[in-house]
């Protein structure tokens, strides 16, 4: 009987565990996450221009390592900075928005500068949309 | 009435007509969502919403893209953003309307109005008409805010595609539906997106 008890009190601490456990699971972060592929910025829209279904299936999702050139950075309605990037003919390419963390360093790039990003692709609005961006050196 | 001042009344009408931009855009939308169920209250938010408002004809549209929408709830945040979650034949939402009261707003003075919205949201093929009460500010800098606040009922037939869809992706052993999580019908959208001209 008492090995009975002690096998349901571990079951419910290990049932209680996992409920905080889950209850407390931070959000979705690219930092720690492997990079699916390397891609331009560039590359990636005209994927997604040439075929949107087939780009959603391969990149959707995806932890993509983005390279570009920066057009513009300014911040959304949450004050997290959005990159706007643009391909060698100055089109507008992609937007990706960083995580609040990026704030300071995004601080020391300038309109025209190379800069490369791991994020997360959500797909195609007016320019493919990536979010949960951090700068890679 | 001199020559000149007719010239300078015409330049003058010209350059009022051109004063209001032929439309407006916000790359920066914000989507709230709030939806809830037995175990916790779903809070969602999307800010990466492109919206367009035509200031002549009324005509305003958002869209937006499902995969960009972050959860409070971290657990279903992370299982959102991950590549496991198949979007791509729901990848995005859109609404196309209309401000039904577009002559009660001066688009050239500054002030806050109310502005009612008449449209159809759709995602994938779901097409359903929608309705919402907001406000139009129009800043002294030229600039929109807007803030609407939609409000959705999931109808019967929708509830039964998503037990169909739990049945399909969960394990049978598990056997749960829509009522046995408590899911709400109910869904609470507020949008606020700023504008700026374009001509």
């Amino acid at each position: 009987m008492k090995t009975v008890i002690k096998i349901l009190a571990a079951l419910v601490v290990i049932l209680l565990i996992a409920y905080l456990v889950v209850m407390n699971m931070p959000q979705a972060t690219v930092k720690s996450k492997e990079v699916y592929t390397e891609i331009s910025a560039a590359e990636l829209f005209n994927s997604f221009s040439t075929d949107e279904k087939s780009a959603e299936k391969k990149y959707l999702g995806q932890v993509l390592q983005v390279s570009g050139i920066i057009d513009e950075v300014y911040p959304d309605e949450e004050g997290a900075q959005i990159v706007m990037l643009k391909n060698e003919s100055g089109e507008l390419v992609a937007a990706v928005t960083l995580e609040t963390s990026e704030t300071k360093k995004i601080a020391n790039y300038n309109e025209g500068d190379p800069i490369n990003l791991k994020a997360l692709c959500s797909g195609m609005l007016m320019e493919v949309t990536l979010s949960k961006g951090v700068i890679i050196d | 009435m001199s020559m000149f001042n007719v010239v300078f009344a015409f330049l003058a009408s010209s350059f009022l007509i051109t004063a209001v931009p032929t439309k407006y855009t916000c790359r920066t939308g914000h989507i709230h969502v709030e939806t809830s169920n037995r175990f916790k209250d779903i809070i969602a938010d999307n800010y990466q919403v492109y919206s367009e408002l035509n200031p002549n004809t009324g005509e305003v549209s958002f869209k937006g893209l499902l995969k960009s929408f972050k959860f409070e709830f971290g657990a279903l945040d992370q299982a959102f953003n991950s590549g496991r979650v198949d979007m791509s034949q729901y990848s995005k939402f859109n609404f196309e309307g209309k401000l039904t009261n577009v002559g009660s707003i001066n688009f050239d003075q500054p002030g806050t109005y109310p502005a009612i919205v008449d449209g159809f949201l759709f995602m994938g093929s779901y097409k359903r008409k929608t309705s919402a009460r907001g406000t139009v500010e129009v800043l002294p800098n030229g600039r929109l805010v807007t803030e609407a606040d939609f409000s959705i009922r999931i109808e019967e037939e929708s509830m039964q595609t998503i037990n169909k869809l739990m049945k399909q992706k969960l394990p049978s052993v598990m056997s749960l539906d829509t009522d046995k999580l408590g899911i709400s019908r109910d869904i609470k959208l507020n949008l606020k997106a700023q504008y700026r001209p374009r001509n």
